[in-house]
């Protein structure tokens, strides 16, 4: 549905600084997708978005929506961002504050480049009005609206023309914390109902985890890492993409043993030499980064995690309400460790514990 | 209970001891100069109801002045005058000032920088000076346009008449088009830019999202922009003065000071207070409206406060038309007027350019300026240009620190009072300080007729700029950095002087440049109050200009202009500075 190849754009602000804020991303979405770019703030995930949109021209690169380029440096063609039919919803949601909510909705119909009836404007609005449940507000002036109004107005102004796409940059991030959790999965119902590829920019982890079919982490301008939620929480393939994705104790260290084609390997690291599972083909001697989760280091002994057994002392703890947030010290070193908090020793005591080798992920440094 | 009573009854200290002196200094200089300034209308206000001389205790109250004056069919037509000036004006000015804002802001149109300093700079031109050359150009008889087009079609009238409501609202709305620039663009610059990509995104055209959204939203700020432009209009002097007076076309302006200063008998302050009082109704309700629409203005501006930069339209071939549109623009407000005032300068008597006229160029026109008169003007002016900025700056600091950092009960008054003179036509001021010298200050202080008096009126009249520059610098800056000086012992005094105005430096540096290079061609505050002492230059220009010198006072001109350019370069060099890094 959406292809985009090699897209790079560089900012020129004052003087003679430059700013390369995407750099050659290349990512393709599928009919019905919802595809989230997730990373810090600053590392191009709006530039991204806004050169598919077509605010903002690439400087080299290539987006195809449905097959047709609507930019390429390629063969140098270009569809202004009001001829790509693409439904977007602003970070600040941009409502329009001298219109009523039903003139907000109704302005791409009315103005777009589809001609559209009196009346069909009429029905279409009122259903999408109705799909974001505001149909009993659409006389009001826009400006007197909650945030999550004002949120879901400019969802359904987004979708009222029934564009190919759906781009959303950050649209949560103007709601309180209560309602942001609450649209996180109304909202993905919502795309998923309208049946709408969409598009998804955030740099809440949460929210990509929620909402997304596939997410793309990016940072610098790259996309580093590309998966299914899962995917991405569990096997992280990059040590920036295990840190930034929930928390992970990183440890460098050299690969001691490596068979050619089998996944399991040895690494020796500060806190001894573990066995893990490789992210990706590594040969004895390599330089890896072991990605081990908390919530993965266990108290209690069992077949699987007998392999890596580290013992230490208990450093410190904090209760953060569903578990004991606790750091252990294995040979000088600080391990993160996630405990339950009634099973968790005094401080100052030992402690043992083990790691599965499939939760000890090796990844090229 | 007995605790909380103790506690509330400590905090009570006197007035006097929670200040110390710098801090009753300030309060001194913000309370005396309020009562100054709401002394003038009010002044204004009981003159135009009494009848008789205002001293003598026989003199009554009655309507007699109002009835006067709006039943004189002159004072009437003068009326219709100034508001089809004033309408002239506002359609000019938008119609140069609005582009020029939309293009700076809103395309990637090459040179903005040069473009804004342009604007800034000619609004420093005196309109008395493109009024001259306007008038050399367009008069009826001698206007060098209508004299070419005379001969060179063979007509037996003249196409153009500059001295008409529309002629002399074609010139003073091309001089206050800077203003509607840098007001408009402002409006624009506030706009969330996602608010006119959403209706691009939604496949609107380009016009439509101008109609629809983008005019709309910048609606109340162009509004707003209008009222003040025509506010400026209905009260200026230059150009009714030099166009309208000897062709006997008046304005509110000239006609005020034809009653104050009538070529036969006594002033008659009874009309003239009438219809200022008229006219400090209609600016207070102009005013209050424009306060509404900035509300509403400000209602539509960003609030995200993401450093959002709008994208710029590709103006591509248009870009050529953009530029022309500016230069013609340039051409007919400020190079054209000024190459006839020299042109004119230099002949004995005004025609156009030919080879006979070339052959008898002569500076006789500067050699023959009553240089005795140019000097003490000179000196006038010099003393102004230093003390004004000077002190009205130091009542701006006054102000702005009573008003955003004293905790005194009922202080936002005071900055009503100090927007006065921002809504009030500044000629009104004029004769309220006229009346107050000739009434009040009499036995006490002898002000008339001494620069001093002029000196009062100017602070008055850039009070409200100066004050919208300190409390706009003053919002900015922390109060923590002021407080942890109060905290290390500093008296208040020392705090503004060590701390608030050296942060404050080069916003006061570039107001202060500002009031001293519009104090030194002001002309319409001088007119009214200058007797034959106390002449500054824009008046002996003025008084050359009346007497037929037309070719002193265009020669005076010039050499004013050319005083200025140091001051506009100095100006222009602070200003380059202030803005680096603003990346504009
Ligand atoms: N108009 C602009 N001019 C110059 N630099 C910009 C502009 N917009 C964004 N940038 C810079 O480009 C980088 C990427 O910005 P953006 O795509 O907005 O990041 P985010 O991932 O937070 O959405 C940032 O470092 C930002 O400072
Ligand atoms: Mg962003």
């Amino acid at each position: 549905m959406i292809d985009v190849k090699d897209l790079s754009l560089t900012y020129h602000s004052s003087g003679r600084q430059t700013h390369l804020a995407v750099d050659k991303v290349s990512f393709s979405v599928q009919k019905g997708q919802v595809y989230t770019l997730l990373g810090p703030s600053g590392c191009g995930k709006t530039t991204t978005l806004r050169c598919v949109a077509g605010l903002e021209k690439p400087d080299a690169g290539e987006i195809l929506i449905d097959g047709s380029p609507v930019s390429s440096s390629v063969t140098n063609s270009w569809v202004p961002p009001s001829q790509r039919a693409i439904g977007m919803v602003f970070q600040s949601y941009a409502i329009w504050p001298h219109m009523s909510v039903f003139e907000n909705v109704a302005f791409p119909l009315r103005y777009g480049p589809f001609k559209v009836s009196s009346a069909d404007i009429q029905t279409r609005v009122t259903r999408a009005l109705s799909q974001v449940q505001l149909d009993h507000l659409k006389d009001r002036p826009a400006p007197h609206l909650s945030g999550g109004q004002q949120q879901r107005l400019a969802l359904a102004r987004a979708f009222v023309m029934e564009p190919k796409v759906l781009l959303l940059d950050e649209p949560l991030s103007n709601l309180d914390a209560k309602l942001r959790e609450e649209m996180r999965v109304e909202l993905r119902q919502l795309i998923k109902s309208i049946g709408m590829t969409a598009i998804f920019v955030t740099h809440e982890q949460i929210e990509a985890l929620t909402l997304s079919d596939v997410i793309a982490v990016m940072n610098n301008g790259k996309i580093v890492q590309e998966g299914t939620p899962l995917d991405i929480y569990q096997r992280p393939t990059n040590p920036f993409v295990a840190n930034f994705i929930g928390q992970s104790n990183l440890l460098n260290g050299d690969v001691v043993e490596a068979t050619a084609g089998q996944r399991a390997i040895r690494v020796k690291t500060p806190l001894g030499t573990l066995a893990c599972e490789a992210t990706q083909e590594v040969a004895a001697g390599a330089k890896v980064v072991v990605s081990i989760r908390p919530e993965h280091v266990e108290i209690e002994k069992s077949a699987e995690n007998q392999g890596n057994a580290l013992q230490g002392t208990l450093a410190s703890t904090s209760f953060i309400g569903n578990a004991m947030d606790c750091a252990l010290r294995v040979d000088g070193q600080i391990l993160k460790v996630l405990m339950h908090a009634e099973r968790t020793p005094p401080i100052g005591s030992p402690v043992t514990v083990y790691v599965s080798n499939r939760h000890c992920l090796a990844m090229r440094a | 209970m007995t605790a909380d009573v103790t506690l509330q009854r400590a905090i009570k200290i006197p007035f006097m001891r929670r200040y110390d002196p710098s801090a009753l200094v300030m309060f001194g200089i913000v309370f005396s100069l309020s009562l100054l300034i709401i002394a003038f209308p009010i002044i204004i206000f009981w003159l135009s109801f009494r009848v008789g001389r205002p001293i003598d205790p026989a003199a009554t109250y009655s309507f007699a002045h109002y009835i006067k004056v709006f039943s004189d069919p002159f004072a009437f037509k003068v009326l219709l005058n100034t508001l089809g000036f004033s309408l002239t004006t506002l359609v000019v000015s938008l119609s140069f000032g609005l582009p020029c804002a939309w293009l700076v802001e809103r395309t990637n149109l090459p040179g903005k920088p040069i473009l804004y300093t342009l604007m800034t700079i000619g609004l420093l031109l005196p309109g008395f000076a493109t009024a001259m050359g306007w008038l050399f150009l367009m008069h009826p008889r001698i206007g060098l346009v209508n004299a070419v087009l005379k001969s060179l079609l063979g007509l037996d009238f003249p196409v153009f008449n500059i001295t008409s409501i529309i002629g002399m609202g074609w010139v003073e709305g091309l001089s206050l088009a800077p203003v509607a620039f840098i007001m408009t663009a402002a409006v624009f610059r506030a706009m969330d830019p996602s608010l006119e990509e959403s209706a691009e995104m939604s496949g609107a055209p380009f016009h439509t999202i101008a109609r629809r959204v983008t005019l709309p939203l910048a609606w109340p700020g162009i509004l707003a922009a209008g009222i003040y432009i025509f506010t400026i209009g209905f009260a200026a002097f230059d150009v009714p003065a030099i166009i309208g007076w000897s062709n006997r076309i008046f304005t509110f302006s000239t006609y005020m000071v034809t009653q104050l200063s009538p070529d036969d008998g006594l002033p008659q302050y009874g009309p003239a207070t009438a219809l200022s009082t008229f006219v400090i109704a209609l600016a207070g309700g102009l005013s209050w409206w424009y306060g509404r629409l900035q509300t509403r203005a400000h209602r539509y501006q960003v609030v995200t406060g993401k450093g959002y930069r709008p994208r710029l339209l590709e103006l591509g071939k248009y870009k050529l038309w953009a530029w022309l549109f500016l230069a013609a623009y340039f051409l007919l407000s400020k190079l054209i007027p000024l190459l006839i005032v020299i042109w004119a300068s230099l002949l004995p008597y005004f025609q156009p350019p030919s080879a006979e006229a070339i052959a008898m160029m002569t500076l006789k026109h500067f050699n023959s300026l009553p240089w005795g008169l140019v000097l003490e003007g000179l000196k006038n002016t010099t003393i102004l240009v230093f003390l004004t900025p000077t002190v009205t700056l130091i009542c701006a600091i006054a102000f702005s620190w009573v008003v955003l950092r004293s905790k005194l009960p009922g202080r936002s008054l005071f900055d009503f009072v100090a927007f006065l003179p921002h809504a009030i036509p500044n000629i009104v001021f004029g004769i309220g300080v006229l009346l107050f010298a000739l009434y009040v200050m009499r036995g006490v202080a002898p002000i008339f007729g001494t620069i001093w008096i002029l000196l009062i009126v100017f602070v008055v009249g850039r009070l409200s700029y100066a004050t919208r520059m300190t409390n706009s610098t003053m919002i900015q800056i922390h109060k923590d950095l002021e407080e942890s000086a109060q905290m290390s012992g500093a008296s208040t005094g020392t705090v503004i002087r060590r701390v608030v105005a050296p942060l404050l430096g080069p916003t006061l540096i570039y107001a202060w440049l500002w009031i001293a290079l519009i104090t030194f061609r002001e002309l319409t505050l001088a007119v009214i109050l200058t007797t034959r002492d106390n002449m500054t230059l824009p008046v002996v220009v003025w008084s050359l200009w009346v007497a037929s010198g037309f070719g002193q006072a265009a020669a005076l001109t010039l050499i004013l202009l050319v005083m200025m350019i140091p001051i506009v370069c100095l100006y222009w060099w602070v200003a380059r500075k202030m803005s680096f890094g603003a990346n504009r």
